[in-house]
């Protein structure tokens, strides 16, 4: 009977009431937690004040300081008006329900409370351990600067708002998840970002009805076009370089709280092959690298099927010079192509996930034993060819040089259905499962903008921002497949010091 | 969305089970033909043929196996050859064709044919005849550094072509000159020299029938006809006497009756016309250009009448050559170069004359050839 009248006060309301009545309701909502704190102090003969927070979660120092010793030297009567007057922390929120309170407490806010007073007033002090942005760890660069999100949402937004120090960014904050909120911040430029694609983003954001999200990875994982693909369909970045880049082309960045790193969309299949490193470094330099990562990538899912259809159906095409080589190695293997392929491609694969799971010091000792005594091994024991052991370490390699760890790690897993395809039709599974890809990459979105731009559908002058880079004297244009709202850059050519030409000679 | 995943995999089922099963070829169970020989057999009354295929295997260096079988034809051949070996014998990897002289004389279209119908066969093998019998050039032990005799041959041939000494014999060439009316086939002739194959020169046919061989010498000249050449490089020789009045006086020994110049860097053109369709007179006209190399005897080139007198000399020679050649052609009723067809182009469809109106009237055909021969340079000290 009396636990019946408490929990009807609890939903209704509580105040006014004793400390001690708020502290039972709070502790009770909290699940009798032990880092569920009340501290009660007495201001004068009539009137007690009482603390409520989560001592994990709020900043104790604050909270000493300058909370509860201000309002201990108070020595006066005190209403909330005053309160806030002698606290130097901004915005007080007054709750008078004590399940909005218990919603406070567990964001680090400390709940005051003047005895049978009618509501209660709350203040924010969170404490969160910040750890300093560190150096990128799956996505290093050279040359860029060494710095990577970290978990706190506020550094990041920190780091991003020093990076783009404009009125036109604009940040929109959700809570997403129903059961465990998670705080997102939307980031975009206003000027530059199309509106049709942020409402898009906004929508998948708001509209997202999931009990709680992990981190940014498995947010995006949530809100992407086709949750089946294999490929993804936006980019999830630990640069907060690479973040910021994208915002001034007209993309839109999502940070996420409790989150090393951040998401960008929309995007398009090239995206996963360039670096800000391209930026970096000068445009031959940059522009090379790019294509190299290209080839790199249809070599890597091409070389080792292509063996295997040769080797089991087409032998008319391999060249003499190479017939006799491969010839003579695969004469002493006992398995036939497929397997072989099958089994050194999985042998790979144990050695990445082995070096990626162990601590970085045995991690490498890892890869040595596996990369060169087993690969040394195997092929005297005449379980594979040379030549095949050449090929998928070239296609292991090529896979790694994608800057994208998830787009490489795809195109790893395409891989060992093309060889399964190709081994069971030759040539004409191949092209099949290529044609495949194609078409699947074809109908890809990514927030309802095609995947494949800029070669589907074709946009000439946004290719210097895909396939190849520019030098920037000649780089006057946004891409136009993301729909920024304003194309050009605003940088006229006759800045540059080559187009001036008032020059004078050396010698004048 | 659960019907459509269930369709994909039916369809892929299915697709997997009625085409799954396609003839695997795996590399190093098949026996890889790279150039076959055939001849007639000692009978007389079908094929003798020598298959060499490669064999792999890391221990030996000698990759080369040959298999001799017989039959009627040269499918018949193929089979029985592959009941001498544990390996399937496949043939998407030929390189050349050898046709024994004998085999050769009788015709070997229906062997080109059998081959050209093969779709794993490229049409860039080359078609030969052989000097001796096949058996016995294909069962060369010398093969330099290539793997295999066929890849030898291909080599070889690969070789003389790009340097120009010998035609483009592809069996695609081989079969266009045959369809062709107004043209006949002309294919390098190989032979085996200390155990080492050869190329000996060329063989006229006449339809698919080999009815002449020409010596590597006289190729030059075939040629000069046939193809315009970039880089060649030949021999013309003259009577000393000729030139006793210009001689210096080194290098006159014994048997300094012949004065040979070697030309080398040689340019050339022919151009066939029709002069007269009436009497099917031809104007042959060849553009010669070259460099001298080498001389066996002093004669002063810095002099303009010398070197003018050995222009002459020179043209004459290969005016003479030509005429000889075209002669020869007359006479056997062949028509390496063409001319048949040359002709035929001036007439509309049912003008042209058929293929057994050519052979009757080649033998009348006549040529006024005219060379113009020059001389660029003749070495760097003058």
């Amino acid at each position: 009977m009396k636990r019946k009248s408490k929990q009807k006060k609890q939903q209704g309301n509580l105040f006014p009431c004793s400390l001690e009545d708020v502290k039972t309701a709070l502790s009770q909502s909290m699940n009798d937690n032990p880092d569920f704190y009340a501290k009660f102090i007495d201001i004068s003969d009539q009137q007690r004040i009482g603390f409520y927070y989560i001592s994990s979660i709020t900043d104790d120092k604050v909270l000493y300081n300058q909370i509860v010793s201000t309002l201990m030297e108070a020595k006066k009567y005190l209403d909330y008006k005053s309160i806030d007057n002698m606290i130097p922390l901004p915005e007080p929120t007054k709750e008078k329900k004590v399940d909005k309170i218990d919603d406070h407490l567990l964001q680090g806010a400390v709940c005051i409370y003047i005895e049978n007073e009618t509501s209660c007033v709350n203040y924010f002090i969170p404490r969160q351990e910040k750890r300093p942005p560190e150096a990128p760890e799956t996505e290093s660069l050279i040359f860029g600067p060494q710095v990577a999100f970290t978990g706190s949402i506020e550094t990041n937004v920190n780091i991003v708002r020093n990076m783009v120090d404009s009125k036109q960014l604009k940040i929109e904050k959700f809570l997403v998840g129903e059961k465990i909120p998670t705080e997102v911040q939307m980031v975009y430029l206003d000027d530059l970002a199309n509106d049709d694609v942020i409402n898009e983003f906004r929508n998948r954001l708001t509209g997202l009805e999931v009990e709680d999200i992990l981190n940014s990875s498995t947010l995006s994982q949530k809100i992407e076009d086709n949750p089946y693909s294999i490929f993804p369909q936006l980019l999830v970045t630990e640069l907060p370089d690479r973040f910021t880049y994208s915002l001034k082309e007209g993309k839109i960045g999502v940070l996420v709280d409790n989150s090393h790193t951040s998401i960008i969309g929309p995007i398009t299949f090239t995206s996963f092959f360039e670096s800000t490193e391209d930026l970096y470094s000068r445009w031959t330099i940059g522009a090379f690298i790019r294509l190299m990562r290209i080839m790199a990538m249809v070599l890597s899912i091409s070389m080792t099927p292509l063996y295997v259809a040769a080797l089991t159906y087409h032998y008319e095409v391999i060249p003499e010079a190479l017939l006799l080589a491969l010839g003579e190695s695969r004469s002493r293997v006992p398995f036939p192509p497929l397997f072989e392929t099958l089994l050194l491609e999985t042998l790979m694969e144990f050695i990445r996930e082995a070096g990626a799971r162990l601590p970085t010091k045995v991690g490498q000792t890892m890869g040595i034993v596996g990369g060169i005594v087993v690969g040394q091994a195997v092929v005297q024991a005449g379980f594979t060819s040379n030549i095949l052991i050449i090929l998928v370490a070239l296609s292991a390699l090529a896979s790694f040089t994608t800057p994208s760890y998830l787009m490489g790690s795809a195109l790893r897993i395409v891989r060992f259905s093309i060889i399964l395809i190709s081994g069971v039709f030759g040539f004409v599974g191949f092209f099949f499962a290529m044609a495949f890809i194609l078409i699947h990459l074809l109908r890809l979105r990514s927030l309802e903008l095609p995947y494949t731009a800029p070669f589907y559908p074709f946009q000439y002058k946004d290719l210097d921002e895909s396939l190849i880079r520019l030098p920037y004297v000649l780089d006057r244009n946004r891409a136009k497949s993301n729909l920024p709202k304003k194309v050009g850059r605003n940088a006229s050519r006759s800045q540059h010091p080559i187009f001036r030409t008032s020059k004078k000679d050396i010698d004048e | 969305m659960k019907h459509k995943i269930k369709s994909i995999l039916l369809i892929l089922l299915t697709t997997l089970l009625l085409a799954g099963c396609a003839e695997e070829r795996i590399l190093e169970e098949l026996g890889i033909i790279t150039a076959y020989g055939l001849d007639i057999n000692e009978n007389g009354d079908g094929l003798l043929g020598s298959i060499a295929t490669y064999q792999f295997s890391q221990q030996r260096t000698n990759e080369n196996q040959l298999i001799f079988s017989t039959g009627r034809t040269a499918r018949e051949v193929y089979s029985n050859a592959d009941s001498k070996t544990a390996k399937q014998l496949v043939n998407g990897q030929l390189r050349a064709g050898l046709f024994g002289q004998e085999l050769a004389r009788r015709g070997i279209m229906p062997y080109v044919d059998g081959l050209m119908r093969n779709p794993l066969i490229s049409d860039s093998v080359y078609i030969t005849v052989t000097d001796l019998p096949a058996y016995d050039v294909i069962n060369a032990t010398d093969f330099e550094e290539a793997p295999n005799i066929g890849t030898y041959i291909y080599r070889l041939l690969e070789h003389a072509i790009v340097n120009e000494n010998v035609v483009q014999s592809t069996m695609h060439e081989f079969v266009k000159n045959f369809m062709k009316v107004g043209a006949d086939p002309v294919v390098p002739l190989l032979t085996k020299e200390n155990d080492k194959i050869i190329i000996r020169g060329i063989g006229l046919f006449q339809d698919d029938r080999l009815v002449e061989t020409v010596d590597i010498f006289d190729t030059f000249f075939y040629r000069l006809i046939l193809d315009e050449y970039e880089r060649a490089e030949s021999r013309f020789t003259f009577p000393a006497d000729d030139y006793e009045t210009d001689l210096n006086n080194y290098g006159q020994g014994e048997n300094n009756d012949q004065l040979s110049v070697s030309v080398h860097q040689i340019r050339s053109n022919t151009d066939i016309k029709l002069a007269d369709a009436s009497d099917f007179s031809f104007d042959v006209d060849i553009t010669f250009e070259g460099r001298i190399t080498e001389i066996t005897l002093n004669l002063d080139l810095s002099d303009p009448e010398i070197l003018k007198k050995l222009e002459e000399d020179i043209k004459e020679q290969l005016e003479d050559k030509v005429n000889e050649i075209l002669a020869k052609t007359k006479e056997l009723n062949v028509d390496p170069f063409g001319i048949g067809a040359l002709y035929n182009t001036h007439f509309k469809k049912d003008e042209q004359l058929s293929a057994t109106e050519m052979r009757e009237n080649y033998p009348d055909f006549q040529f006024n050839v005219n060379a113009d021969v020059k001389i660029m340079r003749y070495g760097i000290t003058e």
